[in-house]
This record gives C-alpha cells, structure tokens and sequence, in this order.
C-alpha cells in the first residue's frame, strides 16, 4: 500500500513544487543546473542583459557560483558570462 | 593616392589586437583622443599598391555605452554614419560566439556603413564543431565575409583583398529593429531633423530621450528583442553546430580555477608569483640601472667643463632620470604578468572571484588588478582603473590605491626599520622582515577601511551593475604580450617621468641656492674647522650649504608643524623634498648629515648618532622612527600620483580630496604615535 518514496518522486515534488512558486529567479536557483529565460524585469540594466542574449527564450546553464555570495557564472548558446546575484534576480525562468 | 580610411570595430575579447598587429605590424602610432583617456591607435598597410589607414576602435558591446570606451565608439560611429571620412568598417567576430557579435554588427550596419566581416577563430570553431556558411551570411548582411585566424595569420591576404572590393549591392534596409506600428513615429522624427539615417535617429530618440511621447525604455527593450529574433534567423540558416565534436576544456578547467576553495587558494598563489618576481627578479637590473645613472653622472661632470649649468646636469637631471628608469623593470615584470593573465584569460577568472568581497569595501572585482600594480607603482595603478565601468567603484579605487606600499616606499622603509629593529631573528624569521610585512598588512588595511568610509561618503549616482564575458582560456600571444608591456613602460616613463624629472631639477636648484650664508658656506666652514683636512671639510660644506639653501629655508618654515610629530628641520627637508618621488628621502638624507655614500647601511648608522637640536636626545629613536614610518605609509608626497589622479578624474575637486584626506591620515596618526610614544 505504502510506496517507498523514490528518488524519483522526490524530483518530482521538486518540480511540482517549483510550478508552484509563481516565479523562479535565477539568483534563487541553488541546485537546479539549467532553465529557460521566460522574463527580463524592468530595472536599469536589462538592456545590458538583453544585449548578452540573455532574452525570453533563452537557455541558461549555471556553471558556478562564486564564493562570498558572489557572481554566478553562466553559460549562454556559447558564450560565458558571469553576473552578479543582484543582476539575477531580474531573470525570471520558466 | 589617398589612402583608404578603415576603422576596425568588435565585441572584446575576439581578437582586434591581434588582428591589428597582424596587418599593420609595426607601422603603428598610438595618440589619445582629444578629452578623453583612451587610446588611439593607428596604423597603415599597402596591398595591391593600395594603401589602407586602419584606427583601432576600442571593444564594444553595444551602441548603449555604459564605459568610457564604449561610449568613444558609438560617438565616433554616430558621427561618422553618412560621412565620408571613414570609407569602411573592418568588423572583427569571434567564429566561436558569433551571435553576439551578429548583434553588434546589425546595429552597426543599420548605421549605413559598408562593413567587412572577419570571422576571427575560425580554427578554434571547426575544433568544437561549428560549420559556418560565410557566404550565407554575406547574402543575409549584404556585406564580404572572410573567415580568418588572426593568431595563426590565415585568410589575412583574403581579408586585405575584401577591404579593396566595392560593397555589394545593397538591400532595401528593413527597420528589424522597431515594431512596425511605430515605423511612422520615427520616420516622422527622422524627416523633420533631417537626419539621412533612421538608426541614427532612432537612437537619438532612445538614448536622449528627444520624444516625450515615446516610451524610449520600451523601444530599447523591444529592439533588442525583434534584433535577436532577427539576428537568431540568420544564423540558424547559415551556423550549423555539431555537438558531438564539441569538447569544451575551459569549463573544465574554470571547474578548478572558480572552486569555492581551490579557487582562491590558485589566486592567491598567482599573487606570490608576481609579488616574488616583481621583488627579487627585478632587483638585479635595478641594481644595473642605479650603478649606471652614478656612473654616467660622475663621468658627466668629468667630460664638461664645471660650472652650475655642469651640476644642474649632473646632479639634477640624469639622477632625476636615473629615479624614473629604476622603476622600469618593475613596471616591465609587473605587465608582463599582467598581459600573461589577460592574454590567457584568467584575468576574467580573478574579477569573478574577487568581485563580492571587493563588494563590501565599494569596489568591484575589477579594482583588484589596479590595486595589485600599486603594490609597484601607483601611477599605472591609477591608469589601469579604467575598466571599471561604474564611476564610484573607479573613484573608490583611484582614491585608496596610492595607500598600499608601493616600491618607492620601499628604500625608506629599509632605513626607519633598520633603525627601528635589531638584525636578529625570530625562530628562524627576519625581524626586519616581519616588521615589513606588517607594513605592508598595514597599507592594505588602511586602504580597505578607507574604501569603506568613501562607500558610505559618495553618493551612488550611477546603479552598479557587473556582467562580464568570461572568455574561453587561450595560450597567450607573444607579440600582444610584447605590446602590452611596452605601451604600459612607455605611458608610466611619459606620465610619471616628466613630473619626477621636473621636481627633481627644481629641488635641486632650491638646494643649491640660497642667501649670502649659502654662499660663504666654504669660508665659514673652514674657519670653523680649521684643523681639518679637505677631504673632511667637503661634506661638512655641503651639509651647511643644504641648511642655508632655499629648501633648508623651507625645512626650517615648516619646523613648527613637525615638532610635534618628533621631527627637526632637517627630517623636514627630507619630507620636501620627498614630494618629487618618496625615495628621494634616502638621497636628501645622506646629504643633510653629510654622508659620503648613499650606502643604506652607513646612512642607519650616521643617523643612528645623530643628536635632535631641539630635544637633546637622540633624533631617531624609537617613537621618530614609528612616526616617520607612518607617516610615510599614509601621506601622498608623490606628485606624479596627483598629477595621475587628476589627468583620470579630470577633477581637481577628487584630486585635493585625495591629497588631503591622505595628508591628514598621515599627520594626525604620527602625531597620535609620537605622542604616546615618547
């Protein structure tokens, strides 16, 4: 009756659960490695993001996240950037 | 034949330098651009007995300007958009990440320019898999296209070709970049000002806001939307990527160089390795430098017939010289490093691991490398912050960089500490060392917890915001490294060296001019001490000649202010004179206590006898010597440093308060030291 809960089943609470939270930030991502762009919020350097192809579509794969609450370091199509957390949590993912 | 005016225009980081050296070689000159600090660079070239002018632009990422450079670029692109001044554009791309580049380039040629395309890397990119049809994409621009590796010299005879061709026909120009609803609005501006270009006008409209009643933040957004859609179509017709190939080492290798611990633990052994080179490496031709300026001197005034116009050579300008080129192989190691990091890539590497503790004192990641040349030089130091985008951060850095201990400090230290601590050791460790380590500790603490006061003083006018490419590791280039080096000797000879050379000659006529005590100093020395020989007398004529000259006079002016701090008028020349560079303290010392020799070891035991007129004991003990080092390890007596600050901050508002929060500092905690002390 009971089912052993699977590891698998905990990666899909996971998702649900991320489904739920009506916005993912990529500042917010801890653990999960890649994610699509869905929005670029206002603020006075999304043109900046936009110009390094970081627009709504995108896909983003996290390659490192520094020390001290630094920088995360992003891999895009195949160029690499790294922008600080505070440009992060303007990137909203799907 | 006029000569074919090509500007070469990229993103940073593809490989412009490289490809500019390839062409041009060494027909090259670099000015600067009138108001600003950024280099020019030009050079020419001849093929097929046409001869071509090419003007190294900056790299730029946008036509939305966020840093010095790039906002140079966009001025002199907006400028020259329809004029014939500049014939063509030579675009460089990086084959390995070309979307990015495509973008740029679109904006760019909607500027009406014709435009040559080199894809740069092309090598790199067939080793990870990326097949790209240049012709496809020279239909889509209506623009030549030429796959190139600047690093290995191939296609350049190609490229060169392709810059002497007619432009293609070209296509109706579409605006790809603005909706089609708002077509009217900006055909509408762009008639009434007269303006031949609608890209031209549409970035009036967005970047000065000319239109009310446009919302230029949203033309901003969308245009960077619509143009990637556009640019993305391009390139899925003519790049095709095949994964399997692709093997990507820089990930692999940044998994170990950006580790949470390992990271640093690299970073701070890169450090070593420099502080290390820069230290003992260049020792040895200073050493050279140093014997080679007294010997030229002293065999100057053997060849010229003696005079005062003799002396002002010999004794003013080749050791003003001599203090300028003794720096050099420091300044030469220290690039060298420094083009070795860029060059490879790991330059970026240090920005991204630095960035969030830099953070906290107001600073960005990219102040680390100009505060790591001050631990040589403050003046290149302070040219080097110009990378850092946002104005604070850069002000921040150029205000505390001069705090850390820069070499010129370094002979000073030498003899305050060899007064101050015995020659012993310490479980196998140098005294003197320990004690000169903490110097340096001190610099770097001092310049932490100013950085910390400025961040809360300077209003943020400007938000910060830090986005940097993380470029793919490379083995760096020779000849870049090469070019590298000589621009920064040649810029810190320039800059610092005229300011040295000037101070120096002008110490050096106040010190050998004075009243008509001055000009007795020989007949009243020898009656004083009669039983001397001449050999004896001579430095004792010039120790009173020193007292009585102009700058003993000021020495003597600014007695009063140092007492307190445990100083007579002689310590006092020495600080003066010490505003021409801080080292110069060693020389004005060994004259003022008329020493023979400039030898540190029997300067420290003149001044160690050496008795204060004003207190009765002995000048240099303990509490002078701590104030004496701290003073010197806080107070900005370096004129070419000002002379920096104020040519990069082109304020002399940040130049006074650089000036005088760093005099302060100094005096107020010599004072507090002194005082407790003795």
């Amino acid at each position: 009756m009971i089912k052993i809960i699977g590891i698998k089943d905990l990666f899909l609470f996971i998702f649900v659960l991320n489904k739920n939270f009506p916005e993912l930030r990529l500042s917010d991502c801890i653990h999960k490695k890649a994610g699509v762009v869905k929005e670029i919020e206002e603020s006075d350097f999304d043109n900046k993001l936009l110009e390094y192809g970081i627009v709504p579509g995108a896909v983003i794969t996290i390659l490192n996240r520094a020390a001290f609450n630094g920088p995360i370091y992003i891999a895009l199509d195949s160029q690499r950037i790294a922008i600080r957390k505070k440009e992060a949590t303007h990137i909203i993912l799907k | 034949m006029k000569a074919l005016k090509v500007a070469l225009i990229g993103n940073p980081n593809v490989g412009k330098t490289t490809l500019f050296n390839r062409l041009c070689g060494v027909n090259q000159k670099t000015g600067n651009y009138p108001g600003v600090t950024v280099d020019k660079k030009q050079g020419s070239f001849i093929h097929l007995s046409h001869s071509i002018d090419l003007i190294d632009l900056p790299g730029f990422d946008s036509m939305y300007p966020k840093s010095l450079d790039e906002e140079l670029v966009v001025k002199f692109l907006k400028e020259n958009s329809g004029q014939t001044e500049v014939n063509k554009l030579l675009f460089i791309a990086d084959g390995t990440n070309i979307k990015k580049n495509l973008y740029l380039l679109s904006q760019v040629k909607d500027l009406g320019y014709d435009i040559v395309l080199a894809i740069n890397m092309m090598d790199v990119a067939k080793r990870k898999g990326i097949v790209i049809d240049t012709e496809s994409i020279a239909e889509e621009f209506g623009i030549h296209v030429v796959s190139i590796s600047a690093r290995k010299g191939e296609g350049i005879d190609e490229l060169k070709s392709a810059i002497l061709l007619d432009s293609p026909t070209r296509k109706v120009d579409e605006l790809v970049y603005l909706r089609p609803e708002n077509h009217e609005v900006l055909e509408r501006y762009r008639e009434e000002r007269g303006i031949e270009n609608s890209y031209k006008a549409f970035l009036e409209i967005t970047q000065e806001n000319k239109m009310t009643e446009v919302n230029s933040k949203k033309w901003k957004t969308e245009e960077a939307i619509l143009r990637y859609q556009y640019v993305r179509k391009i390139i899925d017709r003519s790049i095709k990527v095949d994964k399997s190939l692709a093997s990507d080492l820089t990930t692999q290798v940044d998994r170990i160089l950006l580790h949470k611990v390992f990271g640093y633990v690299i970073f701070l052994f890169v450090l070593l390795v420099i502080f290390q080179s820069v230290f003992s490496l260049a020792t040895y031709p200073m050493d050279l430098i140093d014997n080679f300026f007294s010997w030229f001197s002293s065999s100057m005034s053997d060849q010229l017939p003696p005079g005062s116009f003799t002396n002002l050579i010999t004794e003013g300008l080749i050791p003003g010289i001599g203090g300028v080129v003794i720096f050099v192989p420091q300044i030469v190691i220290l690039f060298f490093f420094f083009a070795l990091l860029d060059e490879s890539g790991y330059m970026n590497r240090i920005i991204y691991l630095m960035d969030s503790l830099m953070q906290k004192v107001g600073m960005s990641g990219k102040s680390v490398v100009p505060l790591i040349s001050s631990f040589a030089c403050a003046v290149p130091a302070i040219m080097a912050t110009r990378t850092i985008e946002n104005k604070r951060e850069r002000l921040i850095t150029i205000l505390v960089a001069p705090l850390l201990t820069c070499s010129a400090r370094l002979p000073v230290y030498t003899i305050l500490i060899g007064l101050l601590v015995p020659n012993e050791f310490f479980y196998g460790i140098s005294m003197q060392a320990l004690v000169l380590l903490g110097m340096y500790l001190l610099g770097v603490v001092t310049s932490a917890i100013a950085a910390l006061i400025f961040k809360h003083l300077i209003k943020n006018k400007y938000k910060s915001f830090f986005i940097t490419e993380m470029p793919r590791y490379l083995i760096p280039n020779v000849k870049n490294v090469l070019f590298t080096i000589w621009e920064n000797t040649k810029s810190f000879v320039w800059n610092a060296g005229k300011i040295i050379v000037a101070a120096s000659i002008i110490l050096y006529v106040l010190a050998t001019n004075g009243g008509q005590k001055f000009d007795a100093a020989e007949n009243y020395v020898t009656s004083q001490y009669k039983t001397l020989s001449e050999e004896e007398l001579r430095p004792l004529v010039s120790a009173y000649q020193l007292e009585n000259s102009y700058l003993g006079g000021l020495g003597k002016t600014i007695e009063p202010a140092i007492i307190p701090l445990g100083y007579d008028w002689k310590v006092g020349i020495a600080l003066i004179s010490s505003i021409a560079a801080r080292e110069v303290f060693v020389g004005t010392m060994s004259i003022i206590y008329n020493i023979n020799s400039e030898e540190e070891m029997t300067i420290m035991q003149r001044l160690d006898s050496e008795i204060n007129a004003n207190t009765g004991k002995r000048t240099f003990n303990f509490a002078t010597c701590i104030s004496l080092l701290l003073f010197y390890a806080f107070s900005l007596q370096c004129m070419s440093t000002i002379a920096v600050t104020y040519k990069e901050t082109k304020s002399i508002k940040w130049t006074s308060v650089q000036f005088l929060y760093m005099t302060v500092l100094a005096y107020v905690v010599s004072l507090i030291a002194y005082q407790l002390l003795s």
